[in-house]
């Protein structure tokens, strides 16, 4: 099977730590608000401790998701766009290797949350009839580059068909 | 290109008829609770205090200005190869669909429809969510006609392919495992609505049972509620499947079906995106299964998306049936043992064996153990664990002898899956939107993955899956699906 060999932007492994602590922030506030109105109305202790147990794993996987999980995301993430079809493998704990033939492709959209535009990333959003997929933390001249060139691919093979 | 201006001049309405059909459907609700509560000997009416009477009058004044309302505003128009479709009474929208976008046309008439000769027409169109789904409520015959010729879904001469008998049915009704969704709602009904439980006949009923032993009143519960459930699952087969035939009136096909509600779905066959042959476990004991088509933007919502072809056929023949419907599909697959497209088969190799049961011996051995948690003897708990973990073994052994897939056909894939029910597609290579190969660490460890297939239906996507097969397998699907080269076309 052949395996798509483009690496992502290295600035995305910055990236997805910042969402882990934006998302470990919003989390965390989320679940001591809910202690705290469990505290305030006098619920049953143990679905308190279940929530500070839920707090304390969340806690966990913040930190894991922040030190080791970008790393290995970087390294398992590849992509890769043929005249014929686009390739993406992805995933740490399940690997996902999606095919795309690229006469399929209806639009491709380029995205820029505010920390991809702290970077001069981009992220490439593939659409097809009933799927979509996306490629994050491209940097930007990239991903128009491949955007230019998935639009050129597609128009080309529908000539064809 | 056909100049349509001329043909429409201006925005046309539905069916004034829509108006009072709200308040009919209501009157009608009550009048079958009243009789619901009469024939539990209690009066429906004297039932509700003064101020819940007023809420129902206020109700059905409310519900009469909503539907003079959009009837009022809903309009549309066929111009220039467009629909376009105005509505909305606090927020007006107009839509604009491109007719070549519209696929499939649906026609339901419910008694109340053809008391006014009116039907509810449903169209599909290409993309989008919810939106996908153009329902004009009420319109006449010959509208329905003008629209069908504006669609070019003109009927040409109609030859019956498939006709469903009354036995048939009756069986599939009694075959379905939603008798147990039936069943449950029956439980949930009796012990949730305290008007049940006091009426006096399910009080008779309840004396009645009180006379038996033990073990004999759960049976006789049991026996019960199963017999009243299969009723209701008979009566809904036959409502949705009386007088079904299948016709093939050009390049469409028709599906006409239903007792009260009469619905006719009519679908292009290039349009047409997978076949599914569904086969549960107590119609496999007996041969029989049901057929499903998936066809581009089509599907409905009470048949898993998708539109029934045949409910119930003998599986022996349905190989030589659909051949005669669809000329151009292979369906070896049906009856592979013997057939001399076997080599080209795939199916899972024995090592996945292991990723097939594992799982579930440690779900439902899990759950035998729990029983250690009831009050029962020591014995019935290695019972429950032998059981459970028999039950794993055997269905992990029956998905992996199910899994096969086929590849011999250039522009179609087919293949057979397991979860509870057997499930056999036959696919056109064009509505594969995009195929994903996956792969957990076991999986990855034994050389095998899991392949989904993505396929473009309806406004809710179609997704099939084949677990645990060979990598080497995977990479022969893989070249299937990859499109030639450009130089190479």
């Amino acid at each position: 099977m052949r395996e798509p060999t483009q690496k992502l932007d290295i600035k995305a492994i910055r990236g997805w730590r910042i969402e882990a602590v934006v998302e470990g922030i919003l989390i965390g506030m989320g679940l001591l608000l809910v202690e705290y109105l469990l505290y305030h109305f006098q619920v049953a202790r143990i679905i308190s401790a279940m929530v500070w147990v839920l707090f304390g794993s969340c806690a966990l996987f913040c930190i894991f998701d922040l030190t080791v999980l970008p790393k290995l995301r970087y390294k398992k993430w590849r992509y890769e766009v043929h005249d014929t079809e686009v390739l993406i493998g992805e995933g740490v704990l399940f690997y996902e290797r999606i095919q795309i033939p690229i006469n399929r492709v209806q639009h491709v959209t380029l995205k820029q949350g505010p920390i991809s535009r702290m970077y001069k990333l981009a992220t490439l959003e593939i659409t097809t009839a009933a799927s979509s997929v996306e490629i994050p933390y491209l940097s930007q001249h990239i991903a128009e580059s491949i955007s230019k060139d998935i639009k050129q691919f597609a128009l080309l093979n529908d000539e064809h068909e | 290109m056909m100049n349509m201006s001329s043909l429409d001049q201006k925005y046309r309405r539905l069916h004034p008829s829509i108006i009072i059909f709200g308040i009919i459907r209501k009157l009608v609700a009550i009048v079958i609770l009243s009789i619901i509560y009469l024939l539990l000997h209690q009066n429906y009416m004297s039932s509700l205090s003064s101020i819940a009477k007023t809420i129902l009058a206020i109700s059905i004044v409310f519900s009469l200005m909503r539907s003079y309302l959009f009837w009022k505003n809903f309009t549309y128009i066929f111009e220039d190869d467009l629909l376009i479709i105005n509505s909305g009474m606090l927020f007006k929208s107009s839509r604009v669909i491109a007719l070549h976008q519209i696929r499939n046309i649906d026609l339901r008439v419910s008694l109340l429809q053809r008391l006014f000769g009116v039907v509810e027409l449903r169209m599909d169109a290409e993309g989008g969510e919810k939106e996908s789904l153009l329902k004009f409520a009420a319109v006449t015959r010959n509208e329905v006609e003008r629209i069908k010729s504006l669609l070019r879904y003109q009927e040409k001469e109609n030859s019956i392919v498939w006709k469903q008998f009354l036995t048939p049915i009756f069986v599939y009704g009694i075959t379905t495992l939603k008798v147990g969704y039936v069943s449950s709602f029956l439980m949930f009904c009796y012990f949730q609505f305290d008007f049940l439980d006091n009426s006096s006949f399910v009080l008779q009923v309840e004396e009645w049972l009180r006379t038996f032993d033990m073990p004999q009143r759960i049976g006789a519960i049991a026996a019960i509620f199963m017999l009243v459930s299969w009723m209701i699952s008979v009566f809904f087969a036959l409502f949705r499947f009386y007088r079904l035939r299948v016709y093939i009136t050009g390049d469409s096909l028709q599906i006409k079906k239903g007792l009260v509600n009469t619905h006719t779905t009519t679908i292009k066959m290039k349009d047409l995106a997978a076949i599914r042959v569904e086969e549960n476990i107590l119609r496999q004991l007996f041969g029989l299964c049901t057929v499903y088509l998936d066809s581009i933007s089509g599907g409905n919502e009470d048949e898993s998306n998708s539109t029934i072809l045949i409910p119930l056929i003998r599986k022996k023949i349905l190989s030589r049936t659909l051949q005669t419907y669809f000329p151009t599909w292979d369906f070896t697959l049906i009856s592979p043992i013997g057939n001399p497209a076997d080599k080209n088969l795939f199916r899972s190799p024995k090592r996945s064996m292991l990723s097939f049961c594992i799982l579930k011996c440690m779900l439902l051995g899990g759950c035998g153990l729990l029983t250690i948690q009831l009050p029962i003897p020591p014995s019935y708990v290695s019972l429950m664990l032998l059981l459970s973990v028999s039950i794993s073994l055997i269905w992990g052994s029956l998905q992996y002898k199910d899994v096969v897939i086929n590849t011999f056909q250039r522009n179609q894939l087919s293949f057979s899956t397991r979860f509870i029910n057997k499930t056999t597609v036959f696919m056109g290579r064009h509505c594969i939107q995009q195929m994903v190969y996956r792969q957990n660490f076991i999986q990855s460890h034994n050389h095998l993955c899991t392949i989904m297939f993505t396929v473009r239906t309806s406004a809710f996507k179609t997704r099939y899956k084949v677990k645990h097969i060979d990598e080497k397998n995977a990479s022969i699907i893989n070249a299937w699906f990859s499109p030639a080269k450009m130089t190479d076309l």
